[in-house]
């Protein structure tokens, strides 16, 4: 039951079961492998690599077999070295075809040695088909390069820091590569080869044009603010949340004025994060509630099934971070499941912040796109949606 | 066979590539950066092409050759660039000097005393011979296909479709085999090679360059004098026209007077496509005159009857060349022959625009315009196999290869 790939990109060229390759008639019974690498997409089989919470194989490898794992990646690598001095041309050969069978064998064989361990000894999480499906979005994402097109940018070049900033970008990886593992909350982050989407000057974003016709961007108005108000069992506000606070919130507190919104929203979360803040005094926001019903024993448990360590002082910033991000995540999940089949795909996420690269001919969904967003596990959220022909102008969308 | 270097190409391709290994890794000398790779990317093209890689050959009329007669004793009609020769002349003097002091080696094969054993080579006479080898392949074709004509008209649909497929893996214009690895860099001029050794053959080169007493003294010497020294054929000194002690050869030897790098490119060599349409024009009619054979035309008229013909294709003379293929129709030929040549990755569209505005510049200007027009376009060699910008793709590739098999790790 347990086997590994050989991943030619989107097309599995080898299924390695049982001590033997198979390179075409791949067999039945493939249950349980290192990790997804989207060739074969059977929903039944289960990854090592989601028991381990994103550990490498090193990680995970037992000390009895590290020397096994050791001598076979110096193998690979001695194989690699060889390509790159023959100064082989990839596109032309495949890299399963270079590689002797034996030794392809041989390092699929202490995969399977090291997944088998991995079940044998680690539980299967609480969240497991949650973390499951993201890990394969996430795959999709990394597998389409992002469009760069600076030909209509070229005066940003103009700037001697955009343009090093720029020409990195360029030059760079297209890909997305997020790490789903990257952060204990489970928000978001990028392995060092990925395209820094996460951390790119917001106006480089003019550069990112979409596959299809637009980007159309949908976030959470407030939504770690909806969450903390969802958590506590309150109904959501359906305008914005910072003047509903304004209105709500400040109003009955001990203040000479209203603040404007920008004051507000920085109020807020400077009291809502820090335990000892006195600023705001209402019983909407009851703080220590949050942490009743989901700390214990030096323990966040999130509604995803999330459990992270960590001290009383900070488990209430954690409950809120960990749930909004998946919270988001779980809905990129749902519309991608949405989308599939159609023209129109999940682009990318920023934070709490879905992107898609919509087709003209998928317009018509984005009514319904919007209603999976905003219907998230913990209530209906207030949803800013946006469109644009790059990533960075993106216009507001009132539908 | 040898234990650690190739002797000849014919070994097994994993020893070959071992051994290659070794022998790269054991010619290197760091500390001087005169020995280097010219079978390395780009640079096995260096004297073949100009600063934009519009393939050049010697322009006699600007750069005179001498010949490096006081350097062999069997053969003295070995020739190379003026300066070039000068330049060798006056290392060939320090290497007897030492010689004669007691610091060289006199024993030793190559390094005593510099003898040339191969240099300048005619361009015109190697694409000559090389377009022998061509003809062959077309005549086999035009036999397999039992291709008949009457008349050059005729003769020129098939002609041109068979150089067509042809020129997507060999060279058939002469900017496009001067650019190719058919031709030897010795074209240049630039090129004086001292040992007559196989250039299959690594073993010999370790034993007597690498190996040599002098070879150190080789290296430091033919840095002085303004020479590179091939690496993979150490035998092979390569004028270097951007260093100092060369340039100062150029300026100063009998009927040179080139003041700098960019001189000598421009003066001293000439765009390889310069009056290469009488060229073409000959060799298809060579190519005509080669495949015309006799043959019985056979009609079946209405009435029943049948009448056979003989048909003897037309004979052409070389004044008729002109007619035969006129210059638009040249152009539009060595375009569309260049562009297979360059395994160029412009897309169709590009092609057909530059194409165009060729043809534009030939009605506004000329053959000789349009062609120097087209040769801007052409001649870029990011999308070469083996040029640098494909080498840093292959390796690119390798390592996201070797990522993705590696990301689980």
């Amino acid at each position: 039951m347990y086997f590994q790939t050989l991943d030619d990109k989107t097309e599995c060229v080898g299924v390695y079961k049982d001590g033997k390759l198979y390179f075409d008639n791949f067999p039945d019974d493939l249950k349980r492998t290192w990790r997804y690498s989207g060739s074969i997409v059977d929903q039944d089989i289960e990854y090592g690599w989601i028991y381990t919470q994103g550990k490498t194989l090193r990680e995970a490898c037992p000390p009895e077999l590290e020397k096994e794992l050791n001598s076979n990646i110096k193998k690979m690598e001695a194989f690699f070295k060889s390509f790159q001095i023959a100064k082989l041309d990839m596109n032309q050969h495949c890299i399963f075809d270079l590689i002797p069978e034996d030794s392809l064998a041989s390092f699929c064989e202490i995969k399977n040695k090291i997944t088998e361990y991995v079940f044998a000894t680690c539980d299967k999480p609480e969240n497991y088909n949650f973390l499951n499906e993201a890990s394969k979005l996430l795959y999709s994402i990394r597998e389409r390069k992002v469009n760069i097109d600076i030909s209509d940018c070229k005066s940003m070049f103009t700037n001697t820091n955009n343009r090093i900033g720029l020409q990195k970008i360029t030059n760079g990886s297209k890909n997305i590569d997020y790490n789903l593992f990257g952060t204990v909350t489970g928000r978001l982050s990028t392995y060092p080869r990925s395209f820094p989407i996460l951390t790119m000057k917001k106006d480089f974003r003019r550069v990112i044009k979409p596959h299809n016709d637009w980007f159309l961007s949908l976030d959470y108005n407030g939504a770690e603010v909806r969450t903390v108000l969802s958590l506590l069992g309150h109904p959501q506000p359906d305008e914005d949340i910072h003047a509903w606070n304004i209105a709500n919130v400040f109003n009955s507190t001990n203040h000479k004025s209203l603040p404007e919104r920008s004051d507000a929203k920085v109020m807020f979360f400077g009291w809502l994060y820090n335990p000892e803040s006195k600023v705001i005094e209402s019983e909407l926001y009851d703080r220590d509630a949050i942490i009743e019903d989901f700390y214990c024993d030096g323990k966040v448990k999130t509604v995803f099934g999330r459990e992270i360590e960590i001290d009383r002082r900070r488990a209430l910033s954690y409950i809120i971070q960990s749930t909004t991000s998946d919270l988001v995540l779980d809905r990129a999940v749902e519309i991608s499941k949405m989308l599939d089949g159609k023209k129109s795909f999940v682009s990318h996420l920023i934070h709490d912040e879905v992107v898609i690269d919509l087709a003209d001919e998928d317009k018509v969904l984005v009514p319904e796109i919007k209603e999976i967003f905003s219907n998230n596990k913990l209530d209906k959220f207030m949803v800013n949606i946006s469109a644009g022909k790059n990533f960075y102008d993106l216009d507001e969308l009132k539908l | 066979m040898s234990i650690f270097y190739k002797t000849s190409n014919r070994e097994d391709a994993k020893d070959l590539y071992e051994k290659k290994l070794i022998y790269d890794f054991d010619i290197e000398e760091p500390e001087y950066g005169n020995l280097i790779n010219f079978y390395f990317a780009e640079r096995y093209m260096y004297g073949r092409v100009n600063y934009s890689y519009i393939p050049i050959t010697p322009d006699f009329n600007s750069m005179p050759l001498s010949t490096l007669d006081s350097t062999n004793t069997e053969r003295q009609d070995f020739m190379a660039a003026t300066y070039v020769v000068d330049a060798f002349n006056d290392l060939n003097r320090k290497f007897k000097t030492k010689a004669l002091d007691g610091s060289l080696f006199t024993g030793d094969d190559f390094l005593a005393t510099l003898e040339v054993k191969k240099a300048y080579q005619d361009p015109r006479r190697l694409y000559s011979e090389y377009l022998n080898q061509i003809q062959d392949a077309i005549l086999e074709v035009f036999v397999e296909d039992k291709v008949k004509f009457s008349n050059f008209d005729q003769f020129k649909v098939f002609f041109y479709d068979v150089i067509n497929r042809i020129s997507k893996q060999m060279p058939i214009t002469y900017p496009g085999f001067v650019k190719s690895r058919f031709c030897p860099m010795n074209v240049s001029g630039l090129v004086i090679e001292i040992a007559d050794i196989s250039y299959e053959d690594d073993e010999e080169k370790i034993l007597k360059f690498k190996n040599s007493p002098n070879w150190e003294f080789y290296l430091n010497a033919c840095r002085s004098y303004g020479f590179w020294v091939d690496s993979s054929n150490p035998f092979r000194l390569v004028a270097n026209i951007g260093s100092p002690e060369m340039l100062e050869y150029a300026r100063t030897s009998t009927n040179c007077g080139f003041t700098s790098t960019y001189d000598i490119l421009s003066t001293a060599y000439k765009p390889a496509y310069f009056d290469y349409e009488a060229d073409f024009r000959a060799f298809a009619l060579t190519v005509y005159n080669l495949t015309k054979i006799k043959y019985l035309n056979t009609n079946h008229c209405l009435d029943g009857t049948v009448i056979t013909k003989i048909v003897e294709p037309e004979e052409y003379t070389l004044q008729q060349l002109d007619n035969l293929v006129p210059d638009l129709q040249f152009l539009t030929a060595y375009i569309n022959l260049r562009f297979n040549e360059e395994n160029t990755k412009l897309k169709d569209f590009q092609k057909k625009r530059i194409t165009s505005n060729t043809i534009n510049e030939f009605k506004k200007e000329g053959l000789f315009a349009a062609m120097v027009h087209f040769s801007k376009f052409i001649s870029s060699t990011y999308d070469y196999s083996g040029s640098l910008t494909d080498l840093i793709r292959r390796d690119k590739l390798i390592k996201q290869e070797r990522d993705d098999v590696f990301s689980d790790t």
